[in-house]
């Protein structure tokens, strides 16, 4: 994930990549500021685990926890901790894929957390205040 | 394809020097050096890896990304770390994930105490759990057959279950529904997975998904014990460990035997071993007072026993059945022979070879072996079903097509399940073998074929392209017989268009090609080569001429064979031409029967019946059709009153006045090892739990010379024409055994008399599918098969219920019931 002050970067592999984010197929998404960061991180997140053959253990069951781990946190069933687990279940996925399609969730996701963790732990106090139940995870 | 040679090269791995073939898989070569390479999906026996499971990952010096180590080929040069900081970090992720899902069900799981996913967390996982989200459900556990239960939530998703459906036993069945994380293996039709080897699976499974419904909840690894042995069900004589538990059979798991099984076994042998503790099996010495079967002594027994074949004398015919071990046979035959005088002994169902025959059939120039039927240029299967006759060779020749480009021939009566896989197949009439060998013998020359075609009941192009594929495959040629081509009147002409055919193909013998046999029963060979035939003695030396197993019969209902001993077989089950059989057991006063049921031959005519021991409870030697002896060793005692064969034969042959010497198992086997000149210097040491092949021994010179593929062949016996009438063949299906209709679990399979019938038949008689037939007075279900040949029609062998033995004609009338 770039930010605006990234904006100025030449479009070719090794300088997206050392920017923290990857060229992939090429195709860029532009989320405006008011988008919430735990809805896009959910949304993409959904769109990997949907995607994913189910072949490999790393893809099929990380692309799996970290919808459930997101949705915890968009439900207020989370606590800042979880954001740890969150990025370092991005860690075990990447490069460890028989293809892209994990890495090219782990990519992002990963430096959703990093770039915007203080969004990511409001939503997590937030969401909690409103849940009656925040420490009960839904079986 | 002939075996790839690979030349050996060194790599290294932890800093150890290591030499492996080039091209093994780097968690094979990693073993060389004694480095453990977790695994979760690869096995090998399944075929390439599909580096699905990323347990492997291993650092390799020169590329950036970890690599799978089941994928990754070594090559010259290569280093590779599996200790480094990176790898144990992928390592224990990928546990991490594959446990996100598993159910905390160890305690209650079968699988639990020998789980490699228990293993594998205990020694590569970290050891702590991060995951609090629910995982997900199934209900459980489901009956994927009457045979496994799966428990989805278990299944880690290695895709070995599916790939062995697909690609090993190809039966197509077992599927991975939905996608993602939403997979899940089912059937693909959500019908049970029933198929001939479906067993498999549960030992492929890594994890409690798959477990075995007769073995759930039975034992703990803890309270058993694994003791090897060798199935004698089936020719096959696949290597087999048998699951004790306080001195009962509870499990039979494959023993890995790439030179035999290729670790794999069927579902009658995997399952078969219920019969051996069932209530119906026969455990102590019966003997027929006033008409009725009465559990006696020992003493009795061996005394009535002895009494009736003194008095016999001469007038003993003895047939020894299929599963009957090189010791026992060779005590019968010199019980019979020598204590007796009786010179009718005989292992064969139907009819007599010549000595030189025999030899040259199984001529160790010219014996191709199991794993050549995998890797020869072009196979020929004549005359057999393999998934019925020898089903483990059946998984050989499907993966010597799938895996290394062989060509495939079929020339059977009945349709196989290996037509899909064969590049040419012919059909001839039922009973035509000799016909159709000497049509594809003239097709090979170049010669006339046409009539010869016409006598087999055989289509002239179907031989002639099978005989092209086969000339035009390459040198590695092997031909796997049935048996029953040579069975009957003109056995022996068959079996000289064999050979011609055979050294056509092979006209230089050399290791990889040649001829395999596949025996009507799982020691036929042994019996052979230890003196059960008549007229031929141990080591195939000369004997005095006798009866064969038809002539017994023909002579004991005629009156003149006052005794028949039958060495595990009922003739009423086992043999053709039962009308004979019925009138023998009848007419003859004494019938001593070694059995394990009261199946209706014994049932209704033994006069003496000693227990068959359990095959887990036997001590003794079979020889393997590819000349491989192997050992079957005593794994539980012998139940109720029953004793070891070997030891009643003795005790029997010693009461009739022939004192053998044998104490032990082994001493018999010693004496066979003097007496069979080409087992010579062979113990049972060497024999071990992996075998002996005596082809390549010293003493394999010792084996008589064959007669030779003779320059003309008789002209065949013609098939007879249908007439308005339909040909009759039969076959016996892998389910037709009595240890299956014992056997609770595997009940479900015995078959039923059905009539397979051609469509187009049916059709011109009227007769709908599944409608009740007669065929030549025989009850059965039509049963309408595409590919059927048009005019014949075939019966199961062994349905007590209906029996095919009935029909001797080889024409019936087919007429709805
Ligand atoms: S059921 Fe067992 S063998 Fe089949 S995919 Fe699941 S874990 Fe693998
Ligand atoms: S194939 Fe034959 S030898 Fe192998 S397990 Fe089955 S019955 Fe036993
Ligand atoms: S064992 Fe290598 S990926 Fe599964």
């Amino acid at each position: 994930m770039l930010l605006p002050e990234d904006l100025d970067l030449s479009y070719d592999f090794d300088t997206m990549a050392k920017a923290g984010s990857m060229l992939g197929s090429g195709a860029i998404i532009v989320v405006d500021d008011t988008n919430k960061v735990v809805d896009v991180a959910l949304k993409l997140a959904k769109f990997y685990k949907h995607e994913s053959c189910g072949k490999c253990s790393p893809c099929r069951e990380g692309t799996n926890w970290t919808v459930k781990m997101l949705q915890r946190i968009d439900e207020g069933v989370a606590t800042p901790m979880d954001l740890d687990i969150l990025s370092s279940v991005q860690d075990q996925i990447m490069g460890n894929c028989l293809c892209v399609l994990g890495d090219a969730m782990a990519m992002p996701l990963s430096s959703m957390v990093k770039k915007f963790r203080g969004e990511f732990e409001e939503h997590i106090e937030l969401a909690r205040t409103r849940n009656p139940y925040p420490d009960e995870v839904a079986a | 394809m002939p075996r790839p040679e690979r030349k050996t090269i060194t790599f290294s791995i932890d800093g150890r020097e290591v030499e492996a073939a080039e091209g093994t898989m780097l968690v094979d070569a990693a073993k060389l050096g004694d480095v453990e390479i977790p695994v979760f999906c690869y096995e090998p026996k399944l075929g390439a890896p599909v580096g699905a499971c990323r347990m492997c990952l291993v650092e390799i010096e020169g590329i950036p990304k970890l690599q799978a180590g089941c994928a990754t080929p070594v090559k010259d040069g290569m280093v590779v770390h599996t200790q480094t900081d990176k790898v144990r970090e992928a390592q224990n992720s990928v546990v991490e994930f594959l446990l996100v899902n598993h159910p905390l069900d160890c305690p209650v799981c079968d699988k639990g105490g020998e789980c490699p996913l228990q293993d594998i967390s205990y020694g590569w996982g970290r050891g702590r759990s991060r995951m609090v989200e629910p995982k997900r459900h199934f209900e459980k556990p489901l009956a994927l057959s009457p045979l496994i239960a799966i428990d989805r939530e278990r299944c880690i998703l290695c895709y070995r279950c599916v790939r062995f459906s697909q690609e090993v036993s190809e039966d197509y069945q077992l599927v991975l529904q939905e996608r993602g994380a939403e997979s899940f293996v089912a059937t693909f039709d959500g019908h049970p997975y029933v198929a001939p080897f479906s067993g498999n699976i549960i030992e492929l499974c890594p994890v409690g998904a798959l477990t075995s419904q007769p073995y759930r909840f039975r034992a703990r690894p803890w309270d058993i014990e694994q003791s090897g042995s060798v199935c004698n069900l089936c020719p096959g004589q696949c290597n087999v460990s048998y699951t004790v538990r306080d001195d009962r059979v509870l499990r039979v798991l494959g023993r890995d035997h790439a030179e035999v099984d290729d670790g794999w076994l069927c579902d009658r042998g995997r399952f078969a071993y219920q019969a051996m503790h069932v209530d119906e099996r026969i455990t102590s010495p019966m003997v027929r007072d006033g008409g009725v079967l009465r559990e006696v002594t020992w003493e009795r027994a061996l005394e009535e026993a002895s009494k009736a074949l003194g008095r016999a004398k001469g007038g003993v015919g003895a047939i020894a059945g299929g599963s009957t071990t090189n010791e026992e046979g060779f005590l019968l035959q010199r019980m019979v022979r020598d204590a007796l005088g009786s010179p009718h002994i005989d292992s064969r169902a139907s009819g007599t070879l010549p000595v030189g025959l025999h030899a040259a059939l199984s001529a160790p120039a010219t014996q191709a072996t199991v794993p050549d039927v995998e890797f020869a240029h072009a196979v020929l299967v004549l005359d057999t079903e393999l998934v019925d006759d020898m089903p483990i060779l059946d998984l050989r020749v499907r993966k010597g097509v799938r895996r290394n480009g062989l060509k495939l021939a079929v020339a059977t009566s009945r349709p196989s399940s290996l037509d899909a896989n064969a590049a040419a197949v012919a059909r001839f009439a039922p009973g035509a073998g000799e016909a159709f060998v000497a049509a594809l013998d003239a097709a090979l020359a170049g010669g006339e074929v046409a009539a010869l075609a016409a006598a087999a009941g055989a289509e002239e192009d179907a031989v002639r392209a099978l005989a092209d594929l086969l000339r035009g495959a390459g040198e590695d040629i092997v031909i796997v017989w049935g048996e029953r081509l040579t069975h009957g009147e003109r056995g022996a002409q068959a079996a000289q268009a064999l050979l011609k055919v055979g050294s056509r193909l092979n006209p230089n013998p050399h290791p990889g090609a040649g001829l395999l046999e596949v025996p009507a029963g799982a020691n036929s060979r042994g019996l052979r080569e230890v003196g059960v035939l008549p007229g031929i003695g141990p080591g195939l030396t000369a004997a005095d001429a006798g009866l064969d197993t038809p002539g017994i019969a023909a002579a004991a209902a005629a009156g003149d064979l006052p005794a028949l001993y039958l060495l595990h077989t009922d003739p009423l089950r086992d043999l053709p031409d039962r009308a004979t059989w019925e009138a023998a057991l009848e007419r003859a006063s004494t019938v001593i029967a070694h059995g394990a049921f009261l199946t209706e031959g014994l049932r209704d005519y033994a006069t003496v019946i000693f227990p068959t021991e359990p095959p887990a409870a036997k001590e003794g030697t079979l020889t393997h059709t590819d000349g491989r002896l192997q050992r079957m060793r005593q794994a539980i005692g012998h139940p109720g009153d029953s004793r070891a064969e070997w030891q009643v034969l003795a005790e029997l042959s010693r009461r009739v006045g022939l004192d053998q010497q044998v104490l032990t198992a082994p001493m018999v086997f010693a004496q066979i090892t003097a007496a069979v000149p080409f087992y010579a210097g062979i113990t049972l040491d060497a024999i071990g739990g992996t075998g002996v092949r005596w082809p390549v021994t010293d003493a394999a010179s010792a084996w008589p010379a064959g007669d030779g593929a003779p320059i003309a062949l008789d002209a065949p016996a013609a098939a007879a024409s249908p007439n308005g009438k339909l040909r009759v063949g039969t076959f016996r299906s892998v389910w037709a055994a009595p240890e299956v209709e014992a056997s609770p679990a595997l009940k479900f399979l015995a078959p039923k008399q059905r009539a397979e019938l051609a469509p187009a038949d049916a059709e011109r008689l009227g007769i709908g599918h599944g409608e009740r037939v007669l065929v030549g007075g025989v009850p059965a279900i039509a049963h309408l098969r595409t590919g059927t040949p048009e005019g014949s029609v075939f019966l199961e062998e062994g349905i007590e219920a209906a029996p095919a033995a009935a029909i001797t004609d080889p024409l019936a009338e087919v007429t709805k019931a």
